[in-house]
């Protein structure tokens, strides 16, 4: 067989027509990716001591404590942060119930949100365990991210038997962004 | 079909080479870029002169276990996100996509007195390698709820990518008639280089059914970054700069090519190379990313006031563990580092078996048999930061015409099992242009290939006889 240079460029010119099935990078716009991390929160113990004195008489029914959370306000959260799923665990051998308030406060005090949970008394001084789950989504998230600190808030019931025992609080958060 | 977008890839893709072009021009003795992959080559001419800046230009892309089509393929049945998912599912972090691009600027040899080969010149070369953070995309894509105990690794994200500009000097000599030697010095001009491949290091969620809180956050011996160098930091890059860099980098190296060839008889012949033994060091415009450290996290503890102990202090929680974090963890940044850096050296072997009618050979020693069709198997292995990328090929070498060299390969590598390429070289007078593509069974669908490659070259090439 005698070939010419002509068919050598034919040649070559057939190796780059090489074809492809309809692809569409246009599509690259679409690509999000959602991502969920579960992270732990806040956790504590109250004994009497928080409500009584040595003698045991009563000097307050209710305790407050907060944490400024500067991430909340972050622009990140604030443009992505889509649903937040908290979790808490509340382990309480006190015999009145308590009551939980979590509140998301902005900077000037107000509260943008709040979550309200109560433990269950115990009547033997076993441990009681009561768990929450609660979602935040759409209006939530954007009070959430607008708030900077977080305060809980615990009542007791003091009603009945002697304020003894302890409560444990465990909470997290599974925070899902979109990206 | 659509043969537009198949063309926009091959061209979009003309910005990479991968390596498994080096079949197609190994052991091509009709061209002196066969010196580049073996300088213990046996020359075939006695003089050559590359056309600058078009003596030698490659590029390619291979991408291990996905493809372009995989993810941006036109379907209503599915749509982009859940494809980049299950891919996502599918890989591991032995998969990669390697990049590499080469440009010869000069490039001659001729034959001095004593009969040998002296062969130089001045090339660039990119080359690229990413593997799949296989523990960084399942902590994004399922999150650590789902992988509770298991420690995601820093060590999965390994990448590197370098671009240098490379002046040569080598010598190829026949020691007798069976035996070919050659060698080849190389100084490295270190253009541009990114690297992160020693990352160390694990984030683990334990659960904690009998700790303070649900879980325990864990960043075990975290040690890792990104090094760069030629342009200093991101904010600083600069392409002028990089192209400057392509003579006085103040990044330097040096390494060696060689090889040789033995013909076992008339027929049969092995070969075999050592491509790029050396390193760069890098300390000129350097800049590191990095982070260091241990640190574990079970929640803030609430200390609430005790009535008894009558302590109202208001704590700050949030600044307390800011500062404990910063105490055992450091992310920071850094100028003026210095690193070396060995290059990905290449092993290469061939064994030939030559058949076929004898020819009138047009060469250095007309006396020699030569015959018409070579075929054999070529091995190649490049050492890689997580292993060796390796490749078997098979060809069929045979000159068509008397101007017309062509060879067909047929490989196996990392990226497919069906890799053939082709070669074809013509030679017009003192004039020779080749050009060489692999994987061409994926040409009918381009953008599912795996890999692709392609280059040209153009010189002059000449015999005394």
């Amino acid at each position: 067989m005698k070939l010419r240079f002509t068919h050598f460029l034919f040649l070559l010119t057939g190796l780059f027509l090489g074809c492809s099935e309809q692809v569409d990078f246009d599509q690259a716009n679409e690509v999000s990716l959602t991502s969920t991390q579960d992270i732990d929160l806040v956790y504590f113990t109250l004994n009497q001591d928080t409500f009584v004195d040595g003698t045991g008489q009563l000097q307050q029914t209710g305790v407050v404590e907060a944490v400024k959370l500067d991430f909340l306000d972050d622009p990140f959260f604030q443009n992505h942060l889509i649903k937040i799923v908290f979790a808490f665990k509340m382990t309480n051998t006190f015999p009145q119930d308590l009551t939980a308030v979590i509140k998301f406060n902005d900077s000037a005090g107000v509260t943008r949100e709040s979550i309200a949970l109560e433990a269950a008394g115990s009547p033997d001084g076993t441990e009681v365990i009561s768990e929450y789950e609660v979602v935040k989504e759409g209006a939530a998230i954007d009070n959430i991210t607008n708030a900077d600190n977080v305060l809980v808030e615990y009542y007791l019931n003091t009603e009945g038997s002697p304020i003894v025992g302890s409560l444990t609080f465990e909470s997290k958060a599974a925070y899902t962004v979109e990206l | 079909m659509n043969c537009k977008v198949g063309l926009l890839f091959l061209m979009l893709i003309s910005a990479f080479k991968t390596v498994a072009q080096i079949p197609q021009l190994y052991d091509a003795d009709y061209l002196p870029q066969s010196l580049m992959l073996n300088p213990g080559n046996e020359v075939d001419f006695d003089k050559h002169l590359g056309i600058p800046l078009l003596s030698g230009i490659g590029v390619g892309v291979g991408l291990r276990n996905v493809s372009v089509y995989d993810i941006f393929q036109v379907n209503e049945n599915t749509e982009i996100n859940t494809r980049i998912r299950a891919k996502a599912d599918q890989l591991t972090n032995k998969d990669y996509g390697v990049l590499h691009q080469n440009l010869e600027i000069l490039s001659a040899g001729f034959r001095n007195k004593k009969g040998n080969y002296i062969s130089f010149g001045w090339y660039e070369a990119l080359d690229a390698v990413a593997y799949f953070p296989k523990d960084m995309a399942t902590l994004a894509y399922e999150g650590n709820q789902q992988n509770l105990g298991y420690s995601f690794k820093a060590s999965d994200i390994k990448a590197r990518a370098e671009m240098v500009s490379v002046f040569h000097i080598g010598m190829n000599k026949k020691i007798n008639e069976r035996l070919t030697l050659g060698g080849r010095f190389k100084i490295y001009s270190g253009m541009l280089s990114a690297e992160s491949t020693t990352n160390t290091g694990t984030f683990t969620t334990y659960l904690t059914p009998d700790g303070n809180n649900f879980y325990e956050h864990r960043l075990a011996n975290i040690d890792g970054g990104l090094k760069i160098a030629g342009t200093g930091s991101f904010e600083e890059f600069s392409q002028s700069q990089i192209l400057q860099n392509s003579v006085f980098s103040g990044n330097y190296g040096a390494g060696i090519d060689l090889g040789f060839s033995y013909k076992l008889n008339e027929r049969w012949g092995v070969s075999g190379s050592l491509l790029d033994l050396g390193f760069i060091h890098y300390s000129s415009n350097t800049y590191e990313y990095y982070g260091e450290g241990d640190f574990t996290f079970d929640g803030i503890e609430f200390i609430f006031p005790s009535v008894v102990d009558n302590n109202m202090v208001i704590r700050p929680y949030w600044t307390d563990l800011e500062d404990e974090f910063r105490e055992n963890m450091t992310f920071d940044e850094r100028a003026d580092i210095q690193y070396t850096v060995l290059r990905p050296v290449t092993l290469l072997g061939g064994l030939s078996y030559a058949f076929g009618e004898r020819l009138d050979c047009n060469c250095l020693k007309p006396e020699e048999d030569r015959f018409r069709f070579k075929t054999g198997l070529q091995a190649m292995a490049i050492k890689r930061p997580r292993g060796v990328q390796a490749g078997l090929t098979a060809f069929l070498d045979a000159p068509l015409t008397s101007f017309l060299n062509t060879k067909l390969t047929y490989g196996i590598d990392a990226f497919t099992y069906t890799n053939v390429g082709f070669l074809i070289s013509a030679k017009i007078r003192s004039f020779n242009v080749y050009l060489a593509a692999d994987n061409l069974l994926s040409y009918s669908n381009i953008a599912d290939s795996n890999t692709a490659s392609f280059q040209i070259g153009l010189q002059l090439i000449s015999n005394k006889n």
